[in-house]
């Protein structure tokens, strides 16, 4: 009972750190969060998304054909809270939450799995596993904001405590299934990761599988059943897969493959026969990929630099520093340790697929792509912990010794700690507003406030300031059913002018001086003697967006 | 591995792989890379001017410190060279023969090491992995790069690994006479490159410290050993021009770009009034930042498999610092040796590899192969116990298993092993050339015919001046007699008829202006030197 009360401690750390200044950090919600608000607040009042598909299974959105079940999920807090960034940033701080609940579950079935081990043993790794992921940057950074991923890590995790519970009562195999099924209608990587992680399972617990194997059977084809209607739709929408080949490296080969193309035209003057088979196509692609996938394997990555600007604050990686040395001691006394074979087989092989997705894609290495590390990050650390506790224990040196190394590695972590809490909360806002495309929110009610005294809105789509749409559309809550009566959207790439009600998206020309027009642009859109009404600063003073008449 | 057991074949195997060591560091010596970059002729022309008049280029006598152009080297590749040069002459085999010498050298000297190092193992699974090591770090890209150019470093490498054989042969066999030749060695190697300074003088502390049962034992000779040690490492301590490379290089030197984040941070604070802010936006936390980044860069799996660092000098087009089919060699070797090898060489071989990269993460541009090379060869006592690990788990299958996976897995070996030495000794010059300042040595032959004329280097061709006496094999008296060498701190300088740096208003009709940048008009195009790739090196034109 004791126990339990640290659980409770964890989720109320998790709560606050997942919901403190919620809506508020990251600054503004990038275009992805609102595309997802959109099509969920469309949903609801008419049951269509933007294109006027009914009851999507793939949203179209920007043509990257998301997976729709993050809208869906974000139905109930927009009817609740009304459509704005709190409310569609809800349910992924509710998954966080949850996850963290689960991951404690998980960490307890994974353990003991090993009859062995002795419970305060699996107590503990469960209650610290449970707490590093509560404090987890890396987690604290996808549960606040809108991104599918992370509910897709939720139903994963889901999964895999209810199939590993399933050992003792077989029908939980249904819940377990359904879940994986679920991170196929959330988010895109899953498509490869899920069929991989639920192959290993079986994999690993092949013995005991084989004994019920008409039923287990059974329970599979539940997950195939489940799983049908959306790689149906998949696979019959025309360009439903067009974002998988968007970002992969196969996609963009002129430049990745000249100097293969180089070496081998000189290996032809050459005669070089060797060289034909070394100046390969085939074998740069196969480098391409081992590079991907090895640098989600660069400590640099994980412990100091992190990735793109969204998907951690400045100056800070996607775990702790502190926890570099834990991390190698969990490693090491997880591959060395008195633990069943089943357990280091699932932990290490689960760790290794997670980056393939991950490393066909050309951005790598990529935090969010591979967010499906946690919480098996979070068991090293933790086991790490527990293991140099132990090493310290059994030193043959003075007791103040001890304590004194403990002291020091103490404040350094609290250091860390401290330094994260205020690159997150004080300082991500002043500088990565710009990579959370801030400035809509006032320019859409100050343009909102006078689009009466104007014939016609222009707003610009051109960088920084792509899919402006979809933005005004989110923060004018404008009227779906008249969005889809006046054409709704016609298509969803980068370079497309949309327009509805008086507002008009396409790129501003340089001799544009349309009267009666008020015009949305970057400062570059005008010239000195235009009329600027308004200019929107960023919170670190640049000028953002300006809002004017040309003259 | 019964094969193994006989003598013969084991030495036969042994001397193979020597062999084949000697023949990648000395085939094509000098042709390929087929340049010399700036501090090779510098070392070049100073080891010359030593050897013929006892003095530098800068007029200094046999000195500790050379000044070069202001980075001041260490001296035992210049002493080293003049030995090379005096014997085959002023040429790029004679300035990369120590490198290439001691490279191969290394091999023999691994082996030794690796000998003290498995000597706890039985006899058989001591000379399996000492000759596993010692073919590893034969055919290491990472070594055989710095072997075949004239980079002081691989001189410091040699003399780290004799010194810490030595070392470990004085504990084992209780021979202070080797520990004595083991530290003068250590301390010698600080004379080599600038990194060993930082590498030894921590490594040796820690060596006392693993061993020190055996120091205790004869606690005068240890006290001795550790005066000598620090009587020996005195000179560059305190001649502060040694270290002024070091310190122009590190991270504190060019910190304007790296503070820059977190002045813009505490400017923010301060507006804000955010205490804890500014007390975690220090300078000394973001050094210390920087610096865990550098040294963790020097693990990444991209800089030491895939594609090495951001030199082209210092890698093999597309090849890492190891090869590709070691990612999963190293970590079954660093299991295998924690779990089988005693503690106190365990001890050694992380705290050689932790180290290893110390001295380099102070510098900017992290990773740099260059100066982490004293990693060699504890990668390569990974390597070779990775495979051995491999080879003692198939040797135990079926035969049919047993002969399809050691095909397999020496199909892949090779084929990696190939296709460094095909990127190597194709495409290195093809496709490095301009790294490597293709281009300087045949525009000084091209111009030192005219010498009624005036020829003007601009200041694109940096440091022409070395390549200019290096060429034409300047005699070293006279340069050093002219005074000519206090001038090349000028924008704008002379040798003879030869002008170097910002001298383009000087430049008259009928001079000869050699640059990298195509010219207009005023000029008659002479010559243009070509890379192999068809691209321009260098222009020569005359002023009409």
């Amino acid at each position: 009972m004791k126990k339990n009360w640290w659980l409770i401690f964890i989720v109320l750390i998790s709560i606050v750190f997942r919901f403190w200044d919620f809506g508020k950090v990251p600054v503004s919600p990038d275009w992805d969060e609102v595309a997802l608000g959109y099509n969920a607040y469309s949903i609801l009042k008419t049951g269509k998304d933007e294109f006027g598909q009914k009851f999507p299974l793939i949203m179209r959105s920007f043509d990257d054909y998301k997976p729709p079940l993050y809208a869906y999920l974000s139905i109930p807090s927009i009817s609740v809270f009304g459509l704005n960034t709190v409310a569609v940033r809800i349910p992924s701080a509710l998954f966080g939450v949850l996850t963290v609940i689960a991951v404690y579950f998980l960490t307890k079935e994974i353990f003991s799995l090993d009859n062995k081990k002795d419970r305060s043993f699996v107590e503990n790794i469960a209650l610290l596993t449970s707490f590093f992921l509560a404090i987890s940057p890396w987690h604290i950074q996808f549960s606040r904001v809108a991104f599918e991923a992370n509910v897709s890590l939720s139903f994963t995790v889901f999964g895999l405590v209810f199939f590993l519970k399933a050992f003792k009562k077989n029908w939980l195999f249904i819940p377990s299934f359904v879940f994986f099924t679920l991170t196929f209608y959330t988010y895109q990587s899953a498509k490869v990761l899920t069929p991989l992680f639920v192959l290993i399972l079986i994999f690993v617990f092949r013995d005991y599988l084989w004994k019920i194997r008409t039923r287990f059977l059974i329970y599979l084809s539940i997950f195939t059943v489940l799983s049908f209607p959306f790689f149906w739709t998949t696979f019959t929408t025309p360009n439903a897969l067009l974002r998988a080949k968007g970002v992969s490296v196969f996609s963009d080969t002129t430049p990745f493959l000249e100097r293969s193309v180089e070496r081998l035209v000189r290996d032809k003057e050459n005669n070089d026969k060797i060289g034909f088979i070394f100046d390969n196509r085939r074998l740069s692609y196969a480098f391409a990929f081992f590079n991907g996938y090895l640098s989600h394997f660069d400590l640099k990555w994980l412990f100091l630099t992190g990735d793109l600007a969204r998907y951690q604050p400045p100056n800070f990686g996607h775990l702790y520093l502190f926890g570099l040395p834990f991390f190698l001691t969990g490693i090491y006394a997880l591959a060395f340790g008195n633990f069943s074979k089943k357990i280091k087989l699932l932990i290490f092989l689960w760790v290794l697929l997670v980056p393939i997705p991950a490393s066909i894609a050309r951005d790598v290495p990529n935090g969010v792509r591979t967010l499906n590390f946690l919480p098996f990050f979070q068991i090293f650390i933790a086991l790490g912990v527990i293991s140099s506790l132990n090493l310290i224990k059994s030193l043959r040196v003075n007791k103040m010794i001890k304590f004194t190394i403990l002291g020091v590695y103490a404040c350094f972590s609290v250091f860390n700690f401290i330094y994260y809490l205020d690159q997150y909360f004080v300082q991500y806002n002043y500088f990565s507003s710009s990579d959370w495309q801030y400035g809509y929110e006032q320019a859409v009610s100050y343009a909102n406030k006078n689009s009466q005294n104007y014939e016609k809105l222009i707003i610009s789509n051109e960088e920084p300031l792509e899919q402006s749409y979809m933005f005004f559309l989110f923060f004018s809550k404008y009227d779906p059913k008249t969005y889809l009566s006046e054409g709704g959207t016609v298509s969803g790439g980068f370079a497309e002018e949309h327009h509805f009600g008086s507002y008009f998206f396409k790129p501003i020309m340089k001799d544009e001086k349309d009267k009666n027009t008020l015009y949305v642009g970057v400062p570059g859109n005008f010239d000195s003697d235009d009329f600027i009404i308004q200019t929107i600063k960023s919170p670190s003073g640049e000028n953002i967006i300006k809002i004017g008449e040309k003259n | 591995m019964e094969y193994f057991s006989q003598k013969h074949l084991f030495r036969l195997f042994l001397v193979l792989v020597v062999f084949v060591g000697f023949f990648l560091r000395f085939y094509k010596l000098g042709l390929i890379p087929d340049s010399l970059n700036w501090d090779e002729v510098s070392w070049g022309y100073n080891a010359y001017s030593i050897l013929k008049t006892g003095y530098d280029e800068h007029g200094n006598f046999l000195s500790l410190s050379f000044k070069a152009f202001g980075d001041y080297k260490q001296p035992l590749y210049v002493y080293l060279t003049s030995v090379s040069i005096f014997i085959f002459g002023l040429n790029s085999f004679a300035v990369r023969f120590p490198s290439a010498f001691f490279g191969s050298l290394g091999i023999i000297a691994v082996y030794f090491f690796s000998l003290e190092f498995f000597s706890g193992f039985d006899r058989k699974n001591r000379l399996r992995l000492s000759l596993l090591t010692t073919a590893f770090y034969s055919l290491s890209p990472w070594s055989v790069q710095f072997s075949r150019v004239a980079y002081e470093a691989n001189i410091g490498v040699f003399l780290v690994i004799t010194a810490t054989w030595l070392f470990l042969r004085a504990v084992r066999t209780r021979n202070w006479n080797f520990s004595f030749i083991s530290i003068v060695i250590f301390s010698l190697s600080g004379y080599a490159y600038h990194s060993n300074k930082i590498f030894t003088s921590i490594f040796v502390g820690i060596l006392f410290l693993i061993f020190s049962k055996y120091f205790l034992q004869n606690k005068k000779k240890t006290i001795i050993l550790a005066v000598l040690f620090i009587l020996l490492n005195l000179p560059w301590v305190i001649d502060m021009r040694t270290t002024a490379r070091g310190r122009s290089v590190t991270i504190f030197a060019n910190s304007t770009q790296i503070l820059e984040k977190s002045v813009k941070q505490l400017d923010f604070d301060q507006k804000e009034n955010n205490v804890l802010g500014l007390l975690l936006h220090n300078r000394r936390v973001v050094f210390f930042e920087k610096y865990s980044e550098n040294y963790l860069a020097h693990f990444s799996p991209k800089f030491l498999f895939i594609s090495g660092d951001n030199n082209p000098r210092h890698h093999t087009p597309e090849i890492g610092m190891l090869y590709l089919f070691s990612i999963f060699l190293v970590p079954l070797g660093i299991i295998f040796l924690l779990k089988n090898q005693n503690p106190q060489k365990s001890l050694l071989v992380f705290a050689y590899l932790f180290l290893a990269p110390a001295a380099s993460a102070l510098a900017f541009d992290s990773p740099n192969a260059s100066r982490s090379l004293v990693f060699l060869p504890t990668w390569q006592v990974f390597e070779a116990s990775g495979l051995f690990v491999i080879s003692q788990i198939i040797y135990k299958q079926k035969s049919i298993l047993k002969y399809s996976v050691l095909g397999l897995l020496t199909i892949l070996i090779s084929f990696n092993v190939f296709y460094y030495l095909h990127q190597y000794f194709v495409h290195t010059n093809y496709e490095t050339q301009y790294d490597w300042q293709y281009g300087y040595e045949q525009a000084v032959n091209f111009t030192k015919d005219f010498q009624n004329q005036n020829v003007f280097f601009l200041e694109d061709m940096q440091q022409a001046y070395i390549f200019y006496l290096f060429y034409t094999k300047y005699d070293p008296a006279s340069y050093i007699k002219s005074g000519d060498s206090a001038n090349i701190v000028k924008e704008c300088f002379n040798i003879d008829n030869y002008h170097f740096g910002l001298c383009e208003d000087k430049i008259k009709s009928g001079d000869m202006v050699v640059t990298t940048d195509s010219k207009d008009k005023d000029f008659k195009l002479l010559k243009t030197i070509f890379f192999e790739n068809q691209e321009p090196a260098v222009y020569i034109y005359e002023k009409n």
